[in-house]
């Protein structure tokens, strides 16, 4: 397992400036499907991917980068978009529940599925397939004839955190027009630590909540 | 949490903290709206939520229909007391989740050109004064009445066995050297006094191994501010030194955000007792305190994410250390 990194300097009380606000529950965690439209910030225009996946046929479309990009998040908004179409979870699904009559399937983390099976759904389905993978998958795409589009994800900077971290404190706060300011310097450290790597700065930020209520403060008296 | 035009609050009739268990949620429900609205339903759920790093977890556990094809009217307020049954388990907040309930409130809308669903969420930690747990499910007398387990990181019987039978052979070949004459002198004595003293570490290895490796621990009793129990020692010994008794809380979450799949563990330790215990006829009686319920979440089990209870008894060893963790079910009834 990875190491947790660590900001120096950084203080989630500062970035609330001296004002952390009470919360229910630790903003910075999992977001349910109701809360992630509140949150979640295009980094492609999704209603113009709908209308582009409605109107094509025998096609793939690929969401492409390194972990915590923002690709799943854009995936289960596509499927809030598109009730339509079937959405598929490796981690959650036996791969014999892909239903190929469905005619836009959404598969998250394609890469977890076996190469036949990936050639098997592939050869099947004629209608558009959209999948999220850390590398692009088109050998396997030309061999099944299917034609190919890659959408990349990368690149963060201080206005998309900032509108998403103000996106969860006000799904919590459940006040939309909450006036909640934060340290532009907080926010530059957590960016030139992490870079774009959006899940990693979430994570440190659920423990730095979490680290920041003391509640769990037992945890210290392990033995051994 | 205003939707479009429409604002929806709830005001509990008590503060959160002062909810007890078994008590019934109440409350009332506030519309106001900005413009005339028909609508198809409104709806309210009590709804358990298990919320952490991994994606969260709802179980809407009872819907109350509020609104069944109705209209609002601009400048009005429309007020809703609702009611909901108690037997709660109470709102958790742990290392990788904490669980809580909340009351949620969606509508729908008939008009074509107003067409839209609502949804708000109303969040309410229910906490108990009083707790009852029940540890029926998984405990008896069969399973807390097996052998205790050698800890991992302890010294191991075999390694314990081999070590005496090699002092004893060193201590043989001694005496073999020197009735030969071969050893003249003191020359024996190094191998000889090392050998002696290995053999009575072990002699004390043995005895604690003798007196605990049958210990048992017995449930007799649980009520709703301790558990009584008894640690039986079939008449060997009647005082335990430095014994340490607790709870400890096992949350298990598995974190399936994105295109990588982690499984976050954590284990929290409550310490009830640390020190000696004496007892009669090998029978030591102990009351294991409950700790307060904020820190005492219910068992949970659902999908991959879990929330497990163990009470654990270490013994005291002078060249090892022996636990026995029991695996119990915490039921708030």
């Amino acid at each position: 397992m990875m190491p947790e990194r660590q900001v120096k300097g950084f203080s989630l009380n500062q970035l609330f400036c001296e004002k952390m606000p009470v919360l229910d529950y630790n903003p910075f965690g999992g977001l349910t499907d109701e809360e992630l439209k509140f949150v979640m910030s295009e980094q492609h225009d999704l209603s113009k991917m709908v209308e582009e996946i409605k109107a094509s046929e025998n096609f793939v479309i690929e969401f492409i980068g390194k972990k915590g990009r923002g690709k799943t998040t854009h995936l289960r908004r596509l499927a809030q978009l598109m009730p339509e179409a079937f959405y598929f979870n490796p981690d959650r699904q036996s791969t014999e529940e892909i239903d190929i009559d469905y005619p836009i399937i959404l598969i998250d983390s394609f890469h977890k599925l076996p190469l036949l099976k990936r050639q098997d759904i592939m050869k099947k389905h004629r209608g558009v397939i959209v999948h999220t993978d850390h590398v692009s998958r088109f050998a396997e795409y030309f061999f099944c004839g299917k034609k190919w589009k890659k959408y990349l994800f990368k690149g963060l900077n201080a206005s998309v955190l900032k509108s998403v971290i103000l996106g969860r404190l006000r799904v919590v706060l459940q006040d939309e027009d909450k006036n909640i300011l934060l340290d532009e310097s907080q926010i530059e450290l957590l960016l030139n630590t992490f870079g774009d790597d959006f899940r990693g700065i979430l994570n440190y930020l659920y423990r730095s909540y979490r680290d920041y209520n003391t509640f769990i403060s037992q945890k210290k008296l392990v033995p051994r | 949490m205003r939707n479009q035009f429409i604002l929806i609050s709830v005001q509990y009739d008590k503060i959160p903290s002062d909810y007890d268990l078994n008590e019934e949620v109440t409350g009332v429900l506030r519309v106001k709206v900005d413009k005339k609205v028909s609508l198809k339903y409104l709806k309210i759920n009590l709804v358990f939520e298990l919320r952490g790093q991994a994606s969260p977890v709802s179980m809407p556990s009872k819907e109350i229909v509020l609104v069944n094809n109705g209209t609002w009217d601009v400048g009005e307020t429309y007020k809703y007391p609702f009611e909901f049954a108690g037997g709660l388990t109470p709102s958790y907040k742990g290392y990788n989740l904490q669980t809580l309930w909340y009351v949620h409130a969606t509508y729908l809308l008939t008009e074509e050109s107003q067409k839209a669903t609502g949804t708000y969420k109303f969040y309410k930690k229910i906490f108990s004064s009083r707790m009852v747990e029940s540890y029926k499910s998984t405990i008896n007398i069969q399973n807390v009445s097996k052998k205790l387990q050698v800890e991992t990181n302890s010294v191991n019987i075999g390694g314990g066995n081999y070590f005496w039978v090699i002092s004893f052979v060193v201590l043989f070949f001694c005496y073999l050297a020197h009735q030969s004459g071969n050893l003249e002198g003191w020359g024996y004595l190094i191998p000889a006094i090392t050998a002696i003293i290995s053999f009575f570490s072990f002699g004390l290895f043995l005895r604690d191994y003798y007196y605990f490796s049958d210990m048992k621990i017995r449930f007799l009793k649980e009520k709703p501010e301790y558990i009584q129990a008894e640690i039986l020692l079939n008449g060997r010994t009647n005082r335990l030194n430095n014994v340490k008794i607790g709870y400890k809380i096992v949350e298990k979450v598995l974190d399936d955000r994105g295109t990588s799949t982690v499984t976050l563990t954590n284990d929290n330790y409550k310490y009830l007792h640390q020190g000696p215990l004496k007892g009669h006829n090998g029978v030591i009686a102990v009351d294991l305190p409950l700790p307060k319920h904020t820190e005492f979440p219910a068992s949970f089990s659902y999908g991959k994410h879990e929330i497990n209870w163990i009470i654990f008894l270490k013994t005291p060893g002078v060249f090892s250390r022996f636990l026995k963790e029991i695996p119990i079910r915490v039921i708030y009834k």
